[in-house]
């Protein structure tokens, strides 16, 4: 069974985005409790600004990629400070619905921007693949793998090291007691659901130079994201990259088996988890 | 009434409960204190059924009650509040009693049906909720919603609530948590007064004057375990309920 | 309900004789067409209210309910020639045993989880209409399913095909289904439902079966959601996959919360309203779901308690104002 690594290194791949798109959402849900069903149109909104700006502007595309992924976190510090202010301990139902209802809007709003019709980013990269041990796969794939890693580890740092993270992280496991230490927490949550919001541009980007674009994508996005905060537990970002790589990782491997149910892994997945682990794989138990 | 025997609960090694044993009767008010994470709330949870103990057993009226559904506990007439406020918060106050009126009784099918039964089912009930009202002093409250009352005044309304379920005998979970002095002594007397009207208490609380004023018997626990029972006096003169509060310190040299 | 019953009866009384004589008014067969439309889509909000508005569980599923009883009708008709008046029940039997089926799993879960898992098994739904071409011929969808003909030699013959008839079985549906649906939410049924929504824990103390009533809901509102997909099915002669769409949901929520929610009459209204509006206001339909989910956004901010919550409390200020007149 030689094509294990293939599938494995496909898996990967996929995985990694679905790891950038869930950290985020950890971050907003379980910082700012949450369930942001519009998350997965940041990634939709960031691929769609980089086709925007490369394909019609004539950006390239690594000023693409950075105006992107900032326009984006502009995108989500004004829906934090607007909407998602509102919804702070709101009910479940007012957020679940709220948020869902922004989802729609944004995708209408993109379908009659830039029309239905799957488009391509341009990769930086000249086409053709490589084949690395004896792997076949494009440069596309590899700078996903290697910027997803890159940023992962920027986030460890940041979050380890710098006050802003520390803050984070303190908020996170505590809210009241980080407030009455005198944290900010309004700029905390506006700062971290930008980052969150600029992470899933960013696999939004990426994403879209080796699959397609289109609008429908943000709800997918959103559904895997879910999936995988489930799967991870949303009390920790690690568990969200687990969670995503893990999601990769078997949907690509579902694919052998049944190529047309290849979601339903995912699905299945949760499900399973969800009666067995409530708390995620990597979650804490209470 | 109640007779609890043997209860032993631990989680991860650690000992919430170990062979608690004692019982309650109706028309008295047992009152379980302890200092805190005596296992007393634990002990409650076992009992209405919200957790199951490693060993022991626990018999309401004669039934044996462990492995039973919470639901069908109260049903049984074995109704408690909780140490965190519960109440049914976007409904306005009588109709949250009413609800809790209706909710744990069984009608027979053909009375659902007809909107005329179900008229006058619902005037009863209103009525019901309406006394429970007025003899837990919140009738001037009427109208308003359970989420607007003040602390003190949904601590009531809590055990308004668990009255709406026709209890036998009523568990307690620190009613008296958050009252200021006033609200307490209301307490005590509407505590009394349910008593008086056959139903019995079990209350666990900290509240050491209320406990002295109005409990028939004290059941103390510590680390788990039950360390004294006996009638109020006999047990606060106990030298190990007071080593178990003071840590060991003499009362000379506090 | 009380209040919506004793609603002057000459208002219902009024509606009712409209509702009788509709055909000989607006005649053209299109209008009719969304007059059919709005039943079937009264029958979803209203059952969707039952488990959204009283039992407060929310859903993303219930659509799925509704394209499970369109392809159990459908295959039932194109396979063994089974009519409405059988395939109606089959459907939401059907619909109720796979809610039944589903609750043992999703209903150990509160919160988000439930949410995404009700998500999820729609999308699986779909994902089974569109794959298992065998059964469902995928994408391409069932053709041909006839609405029934009633033939009594001698005394009567009714082909409902002929859509004026339609809607009047349809009316007669419908308004048996929002009325069983009224009697269940004012029943001690309905009051446990409440009891879960408000405080689940209390509801549990108070002696309420929590586990029980969740599912009761939860199977109920998807029968007449399986119900409904027959009563489509037959009608529209025509059902795809594309049943399964999260499309199909968001317009049933924003009808429950339009209508208000957690209030029977409310969905009523708000399906009417909901399915003559986008037909009044002849946008493409990009713009029409970005307005749709503008105004649900507007409504779960603003107006949680919908239009009938909203009238509610136009009648309260405007008593109370009377009496401070008066005073």
């Amino acid at each position: 069974m030689d094509f294990i690594p293939q599938y494995l290194f496909n898996g990967l791949v996929v995985g990694c985005s679905y790891a950038l798109i869930a950290v985020g959402l950890t971050a907003i849900f379980g910082l700012m409790e949450i369930a942001n069903f519009a998350h997965g149109q940041f990634y939709m909104l960031g691929a769609f600004f980089a086709y925007w700006l490369t394909r019609i502007a004539g950006l390239d595309f690594w000023t693409g990629l950075a105006a992107s992924v900032i326009g984006v976190m502009l995108v989500g510090v004004l829906l934090e400070r607007t909407l998602f202010r509102f919804l702070r301990g709101a009910s479940l139902s007012s957020s679940v619905l709220a948020t869902i209802a922004l989802s729609i809007f944004l995708e209408n709003l993109a379908l009659n921007i830039w029309g239905p019709r799957p488009q391509k980013i341009i990769s930086p990269f000249e086409s053709g693949g490589i084949e690395l041990l004896g792997i076949f796969t494009t440069p596309d794939r590899l700078s996903m793998l290697f910027l997803t890693f890159l940023m992962v580890l920027i986030l460890h740092v940041c979050l380890r090291h710098t006050h802003t993270g520390k803050a984070i992280r303190a908020t996170f496991q505590q809210r009241e007691a980080a407030a009455l230490v005198g944290i900010n927490i309004d700029h905390l949550y506006t700062l971290t659901f930008a980052v969150g919001a600029g992470l899933a541009a960013l696999a939004g980007v990426l994403l879209g130079t080796i699959f397609v674009v289109q609008p429908s994508m943000g709800g997918v996005a959103t559904l895997k994201a879910f999936i995988v905060v489930t799967l991870g537990g949303a009390s920790s970002f690690a568990g969200g990259i687990a969670g995503g790589l893990l999601l990769g990782l078997a949907e690509s491997f579902g694919a052998i088996i049944a190529p047309s149910y290849k979601d339903a892994v995912g699905f299945i997945l949760v499900i399973l988890v969800l009666l067995y682990k409530p708390n995620g794989l990597f979650g804490k138990r209470t | 009434m109640l007779e609890i025997e043997n209860i032993g609960v631990s989680f991860g090694g650690v000992h919430a409960l170990r062979s608690v044993t004692f019982a309650a009767e109706a028309n008295h008010v047992t009152s379980v204190v302890g200092p805190n994470g005596a296992g007393k709330t634990t002990l409650f949870n076992v009992v209405t059924g919200f957790q199951k103990p490693d060993t022991g057993k626990v018999v309401f009226d004669g039934h044996d009650v462990i492995g039973r559904r919470p639901s069908q506990i109260a049903s049984a007439g074995l109704v408690r509040t909780f140490q965190k406020t519960e109440v049914f918060s976007e409904l306005p106050v009588e109709r949250a009693v009413e609800i809790g009126t209706l909710c744990g009784r069984h009608f027979p099918i053909w009375q659902t049906i007809w909107p005329g039964n179900i008229r006058r089912t619902r005037k009863t009930s209103a009525g019901e909720a309406a006394s429970i009202l007025q003899a837990c002093g919140l009738s001037h409250l009427a109208g308003k919603y359970c989420s607007a009352l003040s602390y003190g005044e949904q601590r009531i309304l809590e055990i308004a609530l668990a009255l709406a379920a026709r209890p036998r005998l009523l568990m307690l979970d620190e009613p008296a948590s958050g009252l200021n002095p006033t609200e307490a002594r209301s307490l005590g007397d509407l505590i009394t007064g349910i008593r008086a009207s056959g139903i019995g208490i079990v209350l666990i609380e900290h509240n050491m004057k209320l406990v002295m004023s109005i409990s028939d018997r004290v059941v103390v626990l510590h680390h788990g375990e039950k360390i004294a029972e006996g009638d109020p006096n006999s047990v606060a003169g106990n030298q190990r309920v007071i080593d178990a509060y003071l840590g060991g310190n003499s009362l000379a040299s506090a | 309900m009380k209040a919506a019953a004793r609603l002057s009866s000459p208002l219902l009384l009024g509606t009712i004789g409209l509702l009788l004589i509709l055909p000989w008014l607006i005649g053209a067969e299109y209008y009719l067409h969304i007059a059919i439309t709005a039943l079937v889509f009264v029958i979803l909000a209203t059952s969707l209210d039952l488990l959204v508005g009283y039992a407060g569980l929310l859903s993303l599923g219930h659509t799925a309910f509704f394209a499970f009883g369109a392809y159990a009708a459908a295959l039932l008709y194109l396979h063994f020639g089974v009519p409405l008046w059988i395939t109606l029940f089959v459907s939401g039997g059907f619909a109720a045993l796979i809610a039944w089926l589903l609750g043992l799993l999703v209903l150990s879960v509160r919160g988000h989880r439930f949410v995404i898992m009700t998500l999820v098994f729609a999308e699986m739904g779909r994902l089974i209409a569109y794959n298992w071409t065998d059964l469902t011929h995928g994408q391409v969808g069932l053709p041909g399913i006839r609405p029934p003909v009633l033939s009594i030699p001698g005394l009567v013959h009714i082909d409902f095909a002929y859509r004026p008839a339609y809607y009047y079985l349809a009316l007669f549906v419908t308004v048996a289904c929002v009325a069983i649906i009224w009697r269940i939410a004012d029943s001690p049924v309905g009051w446990r439902m409440l009891a879960l929504r408000e405080n689940e824990r209390l509801a549990e103390a108070s002696g309420v079966d929590t586990q029980r009533i969740a599912t009761t809901a939860f199977v109920v509102s998807a029968f007449f959601a399986g119900l409904a997909g027959s009563l489509y099915a037959h009608y529209n002669g025509f059902i795809s996959p594309d049943l399964f769409y999260f499309s199909y949901t968001t317009t049933m929520l924003i009808m429950v919360y339009l209508g208000g929610k957690g209030t029977i009459i409310g969905p009523v209204i708000g399906a009417v309203l909901f399915t003559i509006l986008p037909e009044a206001l002849r946008v493409t339909a990009n713009f029409r779901l970005m307005t749709f989910s503008l105004i649900l956004l507007l409504l779960v901010v603003f107006a949680p308690e919908g239009l009938v919550g909203l009238i509610g409390k136009l009648r309260r200020r405007a008593s109370a104002g009377e009496k401070a007149g008066n005073a």
